[in-house]
């Protein structure tokens, strides 16, 4: 079957001129390495040393455990439709067969929130632990969230998260990857409870969380979920004390601007 | 997951990220948009066929492309000069005219308008063909699709695409453009 031409060889002149103007389209070192330390391998390059495969960095997994959350609760904050929805994105291209192994997980698993770090080959889809409730996919009429950039601007210069003192001069340690997503895993069943309507069994998990994560990973979430169980609660004085806070702390958290319209829609 | 997801990003993160912008993504989040590409295919990973890695990954760049598309055309308009610089903004001419890169942009923005207008099927042959400077049989096995189907993609995209263009050129007044 012969080639054809292409446009930018045989096009009119302003077929060209179009099809030229994204010829420069390219990602930039920093994109490159945002991406690389979101993923957990550092900041691969020509000339840039790339850590073990072992040492994940604190920012790596930080970053992604953040993602991981926040795209969830998404989920149940209806207004993350964006991220959460690439999350459940299927792999599978709109119009062409998905390029996956016969014996790939089903769809409903497929699309399961993530509940764990990434896995590697040499493990079975099995592994993945996954949650046993779907938050429901946010309506395509809510506006997406703004980009998020304490996941990926900030990811390699992670910021310390509340209640933890990082080392100065010393890499702080990689958390452990099941406590990770034993953290991330305890903030979904809240997820779960918030959307069941279920503020006791929110609060409870919530309480759990505190008392097994004191200096979780994942506590600016938590905080967030907080304010939320509060609401469900009712008890709208009390979220607005935490939300306060919440602000002052986290004045560039993603879930800021969420949180302010919960509130702003929360019965008086 | 260092080591494959490593050889994965080195391996396909320009041509993602270049996928992305071209099938719509907004220039402001093309970062965001390759990014979840490789955290889903660091999630699928035992799932991906030896030798389908670029096949998966396009998949998964296209569908995010597509919710990207119809999330943007509900968000406020970001300029141009708003996004983030790529690659290129900082290795090609240093300090383009004002007119060159108003002119660059005025086209890009027309080169988005036209291929977003095309079929999801459609613009993905068409951006792999006219862009990524594949072939036929390479878009075939990164799509997943007998020669002949993506033959005729093309054929009936580049037909559109020229279309309007034609409409383009008629709207906006642009028969001196070089």
């Amino acid at each position: 079957m012969s080639e054809p031409t292409r446009l930018l060889d045989s096009g009119s002149d302003l077929e060209r001129s179009l099809l030229r103007s994204a010829l420069s389209d390219a990602p930039s070192e920093a994109s490159r390495q945002a991406a690389a330390a979101a993923l957990g391998i550092g900041a691969p390059g020509p000339g840039t040393p790339s850590p073990s495969g072992a040492a994940v960095t604190k920012a790596g997994i930080s970053a992604f455990a953040k993602w991981a959350v926040v795209a969830a609760l998404g989920g149940v904050m209806a207004g993350g439709a964006f991220h959460f929805a690439l999350l459940r994105a299927d792999p599978a291209p709109e119009a062409t067969a998905p390029a996956v192994h016969p014996s790939a997980p089903s769809r409903v698993e497929q699309s399961a929130p993530v509940t764990a770090p990434p896995i590697t080959r040499t493990q079975p889809p099995s592994a993945i632990p996954a949650p046993e409730v779907r938050a429901p996919r946010a309506p395509p009429s809510q506006p997406p969230r703004p980009p998020e950039p304490e996941r990926r601007h900030q990811a390699p210069l992670e910021q310390p998260i509340a209640g933890e003192a990082p080392a100065a001069g010393a890499p702080a340690a990689a958390p452990d990857t099941s406590t990770l997503a034993e953290e991330i895993a305890l903030l979904d069943s809240v997820r779960v409870a918030l959307a069941r309507k279920d503020a006791e069994a929110a609060s409870a998990s919530l309480a759990e969380y505190a008392a097994r994560f004191p200096s979780g990973v994942l506590a600016p979430e938590a905080e967030a979920l907080k304010i939320e169980v509060e609401l469900e609660g009712g008890r709208r004085v009390a979220a607005e004390r935490l939300a306060e806070e919440f602000f002052r702390r986290h004045p560039r958290s993603p879930l800021a601007a969420r949180l302010r319209a919960l509130l702003e829609r929360a019965p008086k | 997951m260092g080591g494959v997801i490593r050889e994965l990003f080195e391996a396909h993160y320009d041509f993602v990220w270049r996928s992305a912008r071209r099938l719509g993504v907004p220039a402001e989040a093309v970062d965001d948009a390759a990014q979840e590409v490789f955290l889903i295919a660091s999630r699928k990973l035992p799932q991906i066929l030896p030798g389908k890695e670029r096949a998966f990954l396009f998949g998964v760049t296209a569908r995010i492309a597509s919710d990207a598309r119809r999330a943007g055309s509900r968000r406020p308009e970001v300029r141009e000069d708003d996004a983030p610089p790529s690659a290129i903004d900082h290795a090609e001419d240093p300090a383009p005219r004002p007119d060159e890169v108003a002119e660059r942009q005025r086209a890009r923005a027309q080169l988005d308008e036209v291929i977003g207008s095309l079929e999801p099927d459609l613009r993905s042959v068409f951006v792999l063909f006219e862009l990524e400077g594949m072939t036929m049989s390479e878009i075939a096995s990164v799509l997943e699709l007998p020669q002949g189907t993506v033959a005729s993609r093309l054929r009936r995209a580049r037909e559109l695409f020229q279309e309007k263009v034609r409409r383009i050129l008629t709207r906006d007044g642009l028969a001196g453009v070089p």
